[in-house]
């Protein structure tokens, strides 16, 4: 029964199927990041301000292109689904659900990481190499590797920590791809903005329902100023604390794309 | 064997098909005859397990479609109304597509791309719609998957296409293939299917074996007034009347498909009373 959800020799099929078919959909996707890194590096190349290639732009440049172009590219991911010839085509081709999804998953978040980073290390080397040129100055192009010896211009703590952010947003895409049978890019654009006004006003709403004070600490603690002018900190347990983090960290993308999978499972035209 | 039991589908509050119940066996090329929107499609999207019943069940050779497995998906091939074919080459295609079907015949296809009168080394992008067809049809009957749906897959051909797949679907037919052919166009399914099965207002109308309906039925074209007793569809021609009667002398002939199309639809009573 194993072999009816998961079996090698299908897999191979399937990733040498779709690398032959969607070549020049992923070819003119890295061509639009390059002319995109090109094109805004370029512009601020012809500023006369030097800070505009600092370690802590490099960081913001490489962070607004993947997010952008992984977002977006991720929104189409299953736009087969949308297009009822093409849907008949991918539901009935002789493979699992779960092959058909973790071969779109390679392409659209393991190879598109890869690939983008890549993309931005060359362009944002030639690009800083002009700048030091330019202006005179000693900046180093940053090494997407190790992300965490440079500041983090986002939040406390350290850089990678936007991955946590940009993985579940991504997910967030492929999901309504998925789902949705007809403008999915857009609808998801509006769910990721219907879910950030959501957060604000729960945000609002339990800051209204909490005695003055603040949160201290990743929101692990709350420190509030009683009556009689004492300042007393209400901690988290540390047990329900680490839960949620690493369930944010690490169990929220993998949920949606499960939620994602099933969804393909249960796919109707 | 593709087996239909108490099926009903609806799009919403549409009901397309209700109370629908058959048994397709092996061996047998099926017509699906039925007006635009009676649920052709939908019944053949329901085999191939891309829409889901909402009450009753569909087996096709002991698989629920619905799952799409994968060893479901390699013994189904449905050949849409619309379908889509990559921007490939012909050869391409059948290196990328072929390996997912375990029973697939390489020397077959070629030779039906040969009646079919295309190249093999075409580039999908560069033939037209007819021509695309035609490699699509070929492909899914090269594949021998054991059951063959196709949804309209005259539209779209010209008269000498259509002649070339009635050759490319009888040479396919084996004993352990079942195939289903969806067309509102009856005269491109004649000296083809050997079951038909008519669908009107939601439901199955007739089903039946043509060698049995040829025994019951008489299809003729006559001169003289017809015993209205015995008629149970006519309409008048430049020569006469052509009329569906009962077959009263027992004398098997050929079965106008579209006379009987005719006379299930206006006459469905009589017709069933004939065939009993």
């Amino acid at each position: 029964m194993i072999d009816q959800v998961i079996s090698g020799r299908r897999a191979v099929s399937l990733l040498k199927m779709y690398t032959f078919e969607n070549f020049r959909v992923h070819a003119l996707l890295y061509l639009a990041v390059t002319s995109f890194l090109v094109l805004w590096l370029g512009v601020h190349l012809s500023f006369t301000n030097s800070g505009l290639f600092s370690e802590r732009t490099q960081v913001l440049y490489y962070f607004v292109t993947l997010f952008l172009a992984g977002c977006l590219s991720s929104g189409v991911l299953f736009s087969e689904l949308s297009d009822r010839p093409k849907a008949v085509n991918y539901l009935l081709t002789p493979a699992s659900s779960l092959e058909k999804f973790l071969c779109s998953l390679f392409f659209g978040v393991v190879l598109f990481i890869v690939a983008s980073s890549l993309i931005f290390s060359t362009i944002n080397s030639i690009a800083v190499a002009i700048a030091n040129y330019k202006f005179d100055t000693h900046w180093q192009a940053i090494n997407v590797l190790t992300l965490n010896k440079y500041p983090n211009v986002f939040f406390d703590g350290p850089l990678t920590n936007m991955f946590f952010l940009y993985f579940p947003i991504q997910a967030i895409f492929i999901l309504c791809s998925v789902h949705f049978s007809t403008h999915a890019l857009f609808k998801a654009i509006v769910c990721i903005g219907l879910l950030w006004v959501c957060f604000i006003f729960v945000w609002m709403f339990s800051l209204r329902l909490l005695p003055n004070g603040h949160f201290d600490n990743n929101l692990e603690s709350y420190e509030l100023v009683d009556p009689s002018g004492d300042l007393k900190l209400i901690k988290m347990p540390r047990l329900l604390a680490r839960t949620i983090l690493v369930f944010f960290e690490f169990l929220l993308t993998p949920l949606l794309w499960c939620v994602a999978y099933l969804k393909l499972k249960e796919k109707e035209l | 064997m593709i087996v239909i039991d108490n099926f009903y589908f609806s799009y919403k509050r549409n009901n397309v098909l209700a109370a629908i119940s058959a048994k397709l066996l092996p061996g047998h090329i099926y017509g699906i005859l039925g007006k635009n929107g009676t649920g052709k499609s939908t019944l053949l999207y329901n085999i191939a397990g891309l829409l889901y019943p909402k009450h009753g069940s569909i087996t096709v050779n002991g698989f629920a479609p619905h799952k799409r497995e994968p060893r479901f998906l390699s013994e189904v091939f449905m050949v849409p109304e619309e379908f889509n074919l990559p921007n490939i080459s012909i050869r391409a295609f059948l290196k990328y597509h072929s390996p997912f079907y375990s029973k697939f015949d390489h020397e077959a296809f070629v030779d039906y791309l040969r009646l079919f009168e295309i190249p093999f080394d075409s580039k999908l992008q560069g033939l037209s719609y007819g021509q695309k067809k035609k490699v699509f049809i070929a492909f899914g009957v090269a594949t021998n998957a054991s059951v063959l749906l196709m949804d309209e897959p005259t539209n779209g051909l010209d008269i000498v296409s259509k002649s070339q797949f009635r050759k490319v679907i009888s040479m396919a037919l084996a004993p352990e293939k079942t195939i289903l052919i969806s067309s509102h166009q009856v005269k491109d399914l004649e000296n083809l299917i050997d079951e038909v099965i008519i669908l009107n207002e939601s439901e199955i109308v007739l089903s039946e074996n043509l060698d049995v309906i040829s025994t019951k039925l008489s299809f003729s074209l006559s001169l003289d007034e017809l015993d209205p007793d015995e008629v149970i569809y006519s309409e008048a021609v430049l020569r006469g009347n052509i009329a569906v009667t009962r077959n009263i002398h027992n004398e098997e002939g050929k079965v106008d498909l579209e006379l009987l199309y005719k006379a299930t639809m206006f006459n469905p009573t009589k017709l069933k009373s004939a065939l009993n």
